[in-house]
């Protein structure tokens, strides 16, 4: 379970990326995070990672305080960020077998990592093969492989689709509601409103650091989340102005 | 899991080309540099055998006044490693009364000032900096950004494994990377001196060769954590190397040339020409001090010497009247100490030329620890013998073993000895008319009749001498009970005392930019 308590995030140049977040993601739930650029997507994420420091509140993992205990709590996260590189000299299998021995699983075998790649629908030709020979889309997928393998009971995702074509987009949407099943903990930021509404259990929308909407999957089928979205996004358009 | 991270580091480091290109360097520059530094070692050797030769020669002495010994001091085999001022200076000294040693002879008489480092020298160590330095940037300028960069930085630590061993783990990694590539350059180095049999270590400089090892991999730590302060302190792997670039031509080339050029500018000397035109001034004052005494002593009957080898400090004599000996011995006794009192004078203007010299390398030495690759380089020098310090103990030694042997000449009264400048036997010595008699077969009876010819040429008067009469057959003296100069190089204890403030700097800043990079790296933005 992902909680944020009022979650608060000002930079020293005073900017404040986020503001007073207040989230729950229970088991077995999809939360996408829709927003603009500079929103506090990613902010909120690199909060629960504990990459930055938050200057209010408190983000929990399974309870644990991740400012407080981050190392105890990150043994209950799995993470892809937008864009996986990962090391092109390794192959596949030797990412994800350093990845999953800092993930707290050091007796993986071979076949163990063979399989794992098979699920997110890495072809067996690849398994050995450098990373530096990879596209995008796969490199996403050694990235999924990598939070799956730790078998973290929350995952957080930062634009996993950006940059990657509809198929590859859609396989990885997929794997998510796989992992939904087995009752992770799901939360996404992304612009893809469209993998939004195919999959997500809620869907909360931030503006300058605050979640000006929260919306159940039944909610937003029942308003149009596009339209819904589109208003947001023009209300802060006009206020730029 | 630092060891987890540092296997990684290792693995990922040695598949890139840059591990490649580490060994290439270091195959074709140090073997290079290696012969190069060999046959400077060698061709040194050459000119210390034929200066010591030339020095048993005229180290033979038949009178006390010819015994000005010659020392020369034997190169080190470890100039091979560094050659620091070593070769910028003569290794020879003349040990004479009238001269307290300033400088061995060879480049002394430069206007420039040899204690100075030269802009570049090409032996081991300096290629050796060159190569560590520069991989140790390549290898570190990234260690934190590249991560950051690829975002595997923020998979890393969305893991429950803390900064700190990420960092511990990753600089291990990258010394486990750079170690072989050192060890690998030592092993080439003395491989390829092996290969020279007349290249000999004693096991004093065996542990040398260990030390300059050690300070060697305590350099390529400091170097990994300058690139990783500077890695840690941007956010792109771009900015990161191009400072690092600014900071290796800084640090190799730019302050050591700035520091030699500085110091002289800071520190003035005056020329060599002015202090020679003083010193000429003195020996002047000398030479008309024991002309006046001269004139002083009672005349020789006869101012004629059948043989005389003048040069150095004092006459050989011989076949001259007892008066002549005579005055010759009175004169000694006054010009000898008179002689060692004015080197005294000359000295205390030489001491400070020289002192200046020394202050402008020093103020040399200090600027140009501005740079971690010059304050190793100092260290290097200090265990190979090779520094301005080993050439000044070379010289206080030399100075110190004049003493002694003044010293000897005072309290067994050589000055005031006939044996000061002849071999004859002073109950053989003969007054002007006897000699007259002895050197004409009795032809001519005295000195009196002789000038009574009124011919200038009146050696063809001269038809029999007495053998001691010729120097030439004079025999050697038995000088074993003289002291005797031993150069005692620096203790390998005093040398690491010596390098003691450069180790301390060197690990100082290591520990200090160790600090800082930790606590940039704990605080460093991954996003």
């Amino acid at each position: 379970m992902l909680q944020a308590i009022d979650l608060t995030k000002r930079y020293e140049d005073q900017q404040l990326a986020l503001d007073a977040l207040n989230l729950e993601i229970k088991e077995g739930e999809i939360f996408f995070l829709l927003g603009a650029n500079g929103a506090g997507k990613t902010t909120t994420i690199n909060l629960f990672l504990n990459f930055i420091e938050p200057t209010g509140g408190k983000a929990l993992i399974n309870g644990i305080d991740v400012t407080k205990e981050p190392l105890e709590s990150k043994k209950y996260v799995s993470y892809v960020s937008e864009n996986v590189m990962l090391y092109g000299n390794f192959t596949a299998r030797q990412n994800l077998d350093f990845f999953a021995k800092l993930g707290g699983k050091p007796n993986l075998t071979k076949e163990d990592y063979y399989m794992r790649m098979r699920e997110v629908g890495l072809q067996e030709e690849a398994f050995e093969k450098k990373l530096k020979t990879f596209s995008k889309g796969m490199r996403q997928k050694v990235g999924l492989t990598i939070a799956i393998i730790k078998d973290a009971p929350n995952i957080l995702l930062d634009e996993p689709t950006a940059g990657l074509d509809p198929k590859a987009a859609a396989e990885l949407m997929q794997i998510l509601v796989n992992l939904k099943r087995q009752g992770k903990s799901i939360l996404m930021c992304t612009h893809d409103i469209f993998r939004a509404k195919n999959i997500a259990d809620r869907v909360g929308i931030m503006k300058e650091g605050r979640l000006v909407m929260v919306r159940t999957r039944s909610e937003f089928l029942e308003d149009d989340l596009e339209k819904i979205y589109m208003n947001y996004m023009q209300e802060m358009v006009i206020e730029n102005r | 899991m630092i060891l987890r991270i540092a296997t990684k580091e290792l693995y990922h480091n040695i598949t890139t080309p840059r591990f490649i290109t580490g060994f290439v360097l270091s195959l074709l520059l140090i073997p290079f540099s290696i012969v190069i530094s060999i046959n400077e070692y060698k061709s040194k050797i050459n000119v210390f055998q034929t200066e010591q030769k030339q020095a048993d020669i005229e180290n033979q002495a038949n009178v006390y006044s010819a015994y000005r010994p010659v020392i020369v001091k034997k190169p080190t085999p470890l100039s091979i490693f560094a050659r620091g001022v070593s070769y910028n200076l003569g290794d020879r000294v003349k040990i004479l009364f009238g001269d307290i040693p300033m400088m061995s002879e060879g480049k002394a008489e430069s206007r420039d000032n040899p204690f100075l480092n030269r802009f570049f020298t090409f032996d081991f160590i300096s290629v050796l900096i060159i190569i560590i330095s520069l991989m140790s940037f390549l290898f570190t300028y990234d260690i934190c950004t590249w991560e950051r960069e690829t975002g595997t930085l923020k998979i890393m630590l969305s893991n429950p494994v803390s900064r700190a061993s990420v960092l511990t783990g990753k600089m291990l990694g990258t010394f486990l990377t750079l170690l072989p590539m050192l060890l690998f350059s030592y092993g080439l180095c003395i491989l390829v001196i092996m290969f020279f049999p007349f290249i000999h270590f004693t096991s004093s400089e065996w542990v040398r060769i260990g030390l300059i090892f050690l300070l060697s991999v305590v350099f390529l730590v400091l170097f990994m954590i300058i690139g990783l302060f500077v890695s840690s302190r941007v956010k792109h792997s771009g900015t990161a190397i191009v400072i690092c670039l600014v900071l290796w031509v800084t640090f190799l080339f730019i302050i050591p040339n700035l520091a030699n050029y500085s110091a002289k500018s800071f520190v003035k000397v005056r020329s060599v020409e002015n202090l020679n035109f003083d010193i000429q001034e003195i020996d002047k004052e000398f030479y008309m001090k024991f002309v006046e005494y001269n004139q002083k002593l009672p005349k020789a009957d006869w101012n004629m010497t059948w043989m005389v080898i003048g040069g150095g400090e004092g006459n050989r004599i011989a076949g001259a009247s007892q008066s002549y000996f005579e005055k010759e011995r009175l004169m000694n006794i006054f010009r000898e100490p008179l002689r060692i009192d004015y080197a005294d004078k000359k000295w205390s203007i030489r001491k400070v030329y020289i002192t200046k010299l020394g202050k402008q390398e020093k103020t040399a030495q200090y600027l140009s620890f501005l740079s971690p690759s010059e304050i190793f380089k100092k260290s290097i020098n200090s265990l190979c013998a090779t520094g301005a310090e080993s050439h000044y103990r070379f010289l206080d030694q030399a100075r110190k073993y004049r003493e002694d042997l003044i010293r000897y000449y005072k309290e067994n009264k050589f000055f005031s000895s006939y044996l000061y400048f002849t071999q004859q036997d002073p109950k053989s010595f003969m007054t002007a008319d006897e000699m007259v008699n002895t050197l004409t077969n009795g032809e001519i009876k005295t000195l009196a009749d002789l000038n009574a010819k009124n011919d200038p040429w009146v050696f063809k008067y001269f038809k029999n001498s007495p053998p001691d009469w010729d120097i030439n057959v004079w025999k050697f003296m038995d000088l074993s009970q003289f002291p005797q100069f031993v150069y005692q190089p620096a203790k390998v204890s005093n040398d690491i005392e010596d390098s003691l403030l450069q180790i301390g700097m060197l690990t100082t800043l290591a520990l200090i930019l160790f600090y800082f990079s930790y606590r940039a790296f704990i605080r460093y933005d991954v996003r």
